[in-house]
């Protein structure tokens, strides 16, 4: 038989859930450590289409790096626009650049033609200040399924989640 | 009194430990020691604070946004591990699994306890201290779990705090 807090003490109850915060606290802080370091946002992205392929396939983990100010012709970079939902992974075709400004052209290197029309209204290029979230800097291939299975599978992720914070809580060490 | 609401597994170590643990306080509690909770509130207050910095942090950023956040979250992040190691410290070398520390006059008592979990035997570390932090005795004891758990797996009070007590010191509980 298993029972929660079982005749344990106001106090070994407290650090008994203070565990399972720490866990989920120092998994978040972790990757906002990264995402510090690397200057993105979001340091690490599954890519979720075929349009860069052969290079990448649905599916492959990508690690960003967003220090450089200024992004070259042939780089991968990740874009996230405003009111878009999803990031994403094209290479840099044409760049505009000045001491202030870099304005980009994009595409994806299994598509017919250039990301125009997945820009925003009226938007005929990226901003590498505003938009840019970082240059591909290396990749692992598939791994990202495990993500992609999860987020097109809701009820999994939230049973996952739930399932890890109960058996946390029954484990002591 | 025993505390224990449900059986304990008798094949997990872990288990056997943590119920015998649990039962440590009253034991001591009993013998005229009056419980100090500095250890336990010390690592609970390291714990929560970073909690609750995690959690500043990641309000923050989703209020604000990354670019206008990021000198608030950088400062999050440093303060974050920085308790993190802190805690970590404070676990491996000043708690150290303490599981009872009290008063009883000018003594300091500290408890400790431990195991291999390949064996079925109890480890208790006795520390007793007087009032400048000088050690009056050092002691360590082994004690068998089948001495005091039935077989169903329920801790036996009476005849574990008559193990424990044994521990004690002959002299200074005359204190």
């Amino acid at each position: 038989m298993v029972s929660l807090f079982n005749g344990m003490s106001p106090r070994g109850v407290l650090a008994q859930v203070m565990t399972v915060g720490l866990m989920v606290t120092s998994a978040f802080m972790f990757w906002k450590g990264l995402a510090v370091v690397t200057n993105s946002p979001s340091p690490i992205v599954v890519v979720l289409s075929g349009s860069m392929e052969p290079a990448f396939q649905r599916g492959d983990l990508l690690f960003l790096w967003n220090r450089s100010p200024r992004v070259n012709v042939g780089d991968i970079v990740v874009y996230d626009i405003k009111d878009k939902a999803i990031p994403i992974v094209h290479r840099v075709m044409r760049s505009h650049a000045s001491d202030r400004k870099q304005l980009l052209l994009t595409k994806g290197d299994n598509n017919p033609v250039d990301d125009l029309d997945l820009y925003g209204y009226k938007q005929n290029y990226l901003d590498r200040e505003e938009e840019i979230i970082g240059t591909v800097r290396g990749y692992l291939p598939k791994i990202g399924y495990v993500t992609i299975f999860l987020s097109e599978n809701a009820y999994v992720k939230k049973i996952l989640l739930a399932g890890l914070v109960v058996v946390s809580l029954l484990q002591r060490e | 009194m025993s505390k224990q609401q449900t059986s304990a597994n008798l094949y997990s170590q872990n288990d056997l430990k943590n119920v015998c643990d649990d039962h440590i306080s009253s034991i001591f509690g009993s013998e005229g020691y009056t419980q100090t909770h500095t250890l336990v509130d010390t690592r609970l207050a390291l714990g929560y604070t970073s909690i609750v910095i995690s959690a500043i942090v990641a309000y923050y950023d989703y209020k604000v946004g990354f670019k206008n956040a990021l000198v608030f979250t950088t400062t999050g992040v440093i303060i974050y591990f920085v308790l993190n190691a802190a805690l970590t410290y404070w676990l491996l070398n000043v708690e150290k699994n303490c599981v009872f520390q009290g008063t009883k006059g000018d003594t300091r008592i500290t408890v400790r306890s431990g195991g291999k979990n390949t064996e079925p035997i109890y480890e208790l570390e006795i520390v007793l201290e007087d009032k400048l932090g000088k050690n009056i005795s050092h002691e360590k004891f082994k004690l068998s779990f089948e001495q005091f758990f039935d077989l169903n797996g329920f801790i036996v009070f009476n005849k574990f705090s008559k193990s424990v007590k044994e521990c004690l010191p002959k002299d200074k509980k005359k204190m």
